[in-house]
């Protein structure tokens, strides 16, 4: 009857499980710039990088998944969400947005598609889907060794130097929300 | 508010908060540890299931009852004390006279209905012929009940 | 990997099954693919199940021992009206909860309105799912455990944020920028101990955490580091009490000021869930304790073998639940004990107190491996 055709047509559960994720994540990505209310725009965004997270999951590369679920989900979209809920009002649905040039941002996003397909394409055996890196290239330890090694593949430099960058802006923030002893008492002379 | 201290103060300050905090921590903790593994310690009552055992606290306060001998005699002269004392007006004291012609209590009668309990006219009877009883099931689908008379016999004057 | 699949025994037994089953059928529709994706989605149903049996089935069981627990701290006796010592009163209210007309506030945004109940079970459901809860009982057996426990705990912070602020009520709005605040900043002390467990015992995977704390019950990591263990249990306890907004740290519902913080508005299911999350955080939170402290499913063996061949008797996933029960109380012990701070107390204690001695206590834990371990 049917010989073996809804589940040979794509390679297997996991084809299927990429062509699902990926329509999920097209879809919140349209909704994420279609709707009206800006709240709900960033909670497309959320699940739109859920989907992603989980896209990276298919491809076997799991601390990139999880910590895509743990900056943006865990850290940049909770503030985004906090910066609306203290700047916006509700049912303030004036959030249209008129882009004057149609015809260039298109152009723009079509090169973009270009230049992804572009580069994207040439990779070897980008059909088949045959998994290139060996069985445990993406485990937490190997990458956790990578990342601290100091042979020729580590990247213990440029780790360190990120980390030094992160305690500056750490520092600035600091800097500039701290309220200086001169602020406080001509807020009080006031 | 800022206070000014000098740091090692300040430090001071800090390390000894670290103890005396957890330590009040743990004083809290083992009241309720107490409480909570000593079941006698519960005071809630189950009370339509105890209701045979169940036995007022003393000071409970219900409705105004008088304190009479074996006879049904009791200690009212009408002196009206308690009527005065009255804030909610709940007490008529209505006074006849006798065969001797003194003046005595005819009948003492007492309106629950607006009575709240406050016990002020126990606390102004110079003889002692009142008190507030232990009685709690004083509901009644009848408002006339609420209207009593106390007293079974005249006073003794 | 990710995918669900019931470990050895069960998951195995299915995969025996199938084919056998499928013998029966027609041969044209017969194929290995088609066995193994019905396998698989069996499977998966089974796990499911699992843990939406050990979730909400424990809900209603925790919320009676909440009342009673609490009512006889005060002194009370709490429910005792429905069943033997009001054991079924709970069900009765869910069943009240959940016939209740479900409705929205108006001028709120009806699609987060309802979409923030469903957030707000995300986290702990996943997390439900990584706990081993016997040596062949967990649903994913996932080598990245305590970094996806992390990961998704930002789920709850999301879905506390949307629903205080779709209600369009003032109060919720207040409650869900407290919680905010408060969890993002009590995650990252939650994460230290998590990574101060995982540097201790070498793995991320809590299956191994667990087994390597097989032993007596000086193995077990509490223990096993003289006084750090310790701490690092205390701090755990602190930071996941924050973290799951269970009082003293309830600053975001607080009733005496916010009335009931960001579900003020909802009722009926929305709320029930709201509930419903509160409660399963709090299983899989001292479920979290138990596997990386107190020894996960194994028994509490002294080292004197006439006892310890009684303890393991005993299966472990009887030893297990045992301990998150004991989990659970200690946490209603504290709830109904201590009082509540202030906001700027609270997170003055998080960021003033509780960050700077995480970081010592990693710095300590570090240096006892490298010297002593």
């Amino acid at each position: 009857m049917f010989p073996d055709l809804p589940l040979s047509f794509p390679m297997g559960g996991m084809d299927i499980a990429f062509y699902v994720v990926a329509l999920v994540i097209l879809l919140t990505a349209v909704c994420c710039v279609a709707v009206k209310n800006i709240l709900q725009s960033a909670v497309f965004l959320i699940f739109s990088f859920v989907t992603t997270a989980i896209l990276y999951l298919l491809m076997h590369a799991e601390f990139i998944a999880l910590a895509q679920v743990m900056v943006y989900v865990g850290g940049v979209v909770i503030f985004v969400v906090f910066t609306i809920l203290l700047t916006s009002h509700l049912g303030e649905d004036a959030f249209t947005t008129k882009i004057p040039r149609v015809f260039i941002a298109f152009l723009l996003s079509l090169s973009f598609v270009f230049v992804m397909i572009k580069c994207i394409l040439p990779t070897p055996d980008l059909a088949s889907g045959l998994a290139n890196s060996p069985a445990d290239y993406s485990s937490l330890q190997n990458f956790a060794l990578r990342l601290l090694g100091n042979d020729p593949n580590g990247f213990i430099i440029p780790f360190e130097i990120v980390s030094v960058l992160l305690l500056m802006t750490l520092i600035c923030a600091i800097t500039i929300a701290r309220r200086t002893k001169e602020d406080a008492e001509e807020e009080a002379s006031k | 508010m800022q206070e000014n201290i000098s740091t090692l103060q300040y430090i001071k300050r800090y390390l000894k908060r670290c103890i005396t905090g957890p330590w009040s921590l743990i004083c809290g903790l083992s009241v309720t540890l107490k409480y909570f593994f000593n079941p006698k310690r519960i005071v809630t009552e189950q009370y339509p299931e105890n209701r045979k055992t169940l036995k007022m606290h003393e000071r409970f306060r219900g409705r105004l009852e008088m304190i009479e001998d074996e006879e049904g005699n009791n200690r009212c002269t009408a002196c009206g004390m308690c009527e005065r004392a009255c804030p909610n007006a709940s007490i008529n004291v209505l006074a006849t006279k006798n065969i001797a012609g003194k003046k005595v209590l005819g009948r003492y009668v007492y309106h629950f209905a607006s009575c709240t309990q406050c016990g002020l006219c126990v606390e102004a009877c110079p003889f002692g012929a009142i008190r507030m009883s232990q009685a709690f099931e004083v509901a009644t689908t009848d408002p006339n009940d609420l209207e009593m008379i106390l007293n079974k016999k005249e006073g003794q004057g | 990997m990710f995918v669900p699949s019931v470990t050895h025994p069960i998951g195995d037994f299915v995969r025996d099954l199938v084919p056998r089953i499928a013998e029966y059928l027609p041969a044209s529709i017969q194929s290995d693919t088609l066995n193994s994706v019905i396998a698989f989605l069996i499977n998966a149903v089974i796990c499911i199940i699992a843990v939406c049996i050990v979730n909400i089935g424990s809900a209603p069981i925790l919320i009676y021992m909440e009342r009673k627990v609490c009512a006889h701290v005060q002194c009370r006796l709490g429910p005792m009206r429905l069943g033997w010592h009001g054991t079924i009163q709970t069900i009765a209210d869910v069943i009240k909860m959940l016939f209740k007309e479900v409705y929205a506030p108006s001028g709120a945004d009806k699609l987060m309105f309802y979409l923030a109940p469903l957030i707000v079970l995300i986290a702990p459901f996943i997390v439900c799912a990584l706990i081993p809860f016997d040596k062949n009982l967990v649903v994913a057996d996932v080598s990245m455990g305590i970094p996806l426990i992390i990961a998704v705990n930002g789920f709850g912070v999301l879905g506390i944020l949307l629903g205080g602020w779709s209600s369009n009520n003032k109060y919720s709005l207040l409650g869900a920028l407290r919680s905010g605040a408060q969890m993002i900043s009590y995650e990252i002390s939650f994460a230290m101990i998590l990574l101060f467990v995982v540097m201790i015992s070498g793995s991320t995977n809590l299956m191994s955490i667990t087994m390597g704390q097989e032993g007596t019950i000086f193995d077990w990591w509490i223990f096993k580091i003289p006084v750090l263990g310790f701490i690092a249990f205390i701090l755990f306890f602190i930071s996941s009490t924050a973290e799951m907004n269970r009082a003293p740290f309830d600053i975001a519902e607080a009733e005496q000021e916010l009335t009931g913080g960001y579900h003020t508005e909802y009722n009926g299911t929305p709320f029930a869930m709201f509930y419903l999350a509160e409660y399963i955080a709090l299983i899989t939170n001292s479920a979290l304790a138990t596997t990386c402290f107190l020894g996960g499913f194994f028994p509490p063996c002294v080292g004197i073998d006439a006892i310890d061949n009684v303890l393991k008797m005993v299966p472990g996933v009887v030893w297990f639940f045992a301990k998150i029960y004991f989990m659970v109380w200690c946490y209603m012990m504290v709830r109904w004990t201590f009082v509540r701070p202030r906001v700027d107390q609270l997170m003055d204690f998080e960021w003033k107190f509780l960050l700077p001695v995480n970081l010592v206590l990693l710095v300590a834990g570090a240096a006892f491996i490298a010297i002593g371990g």
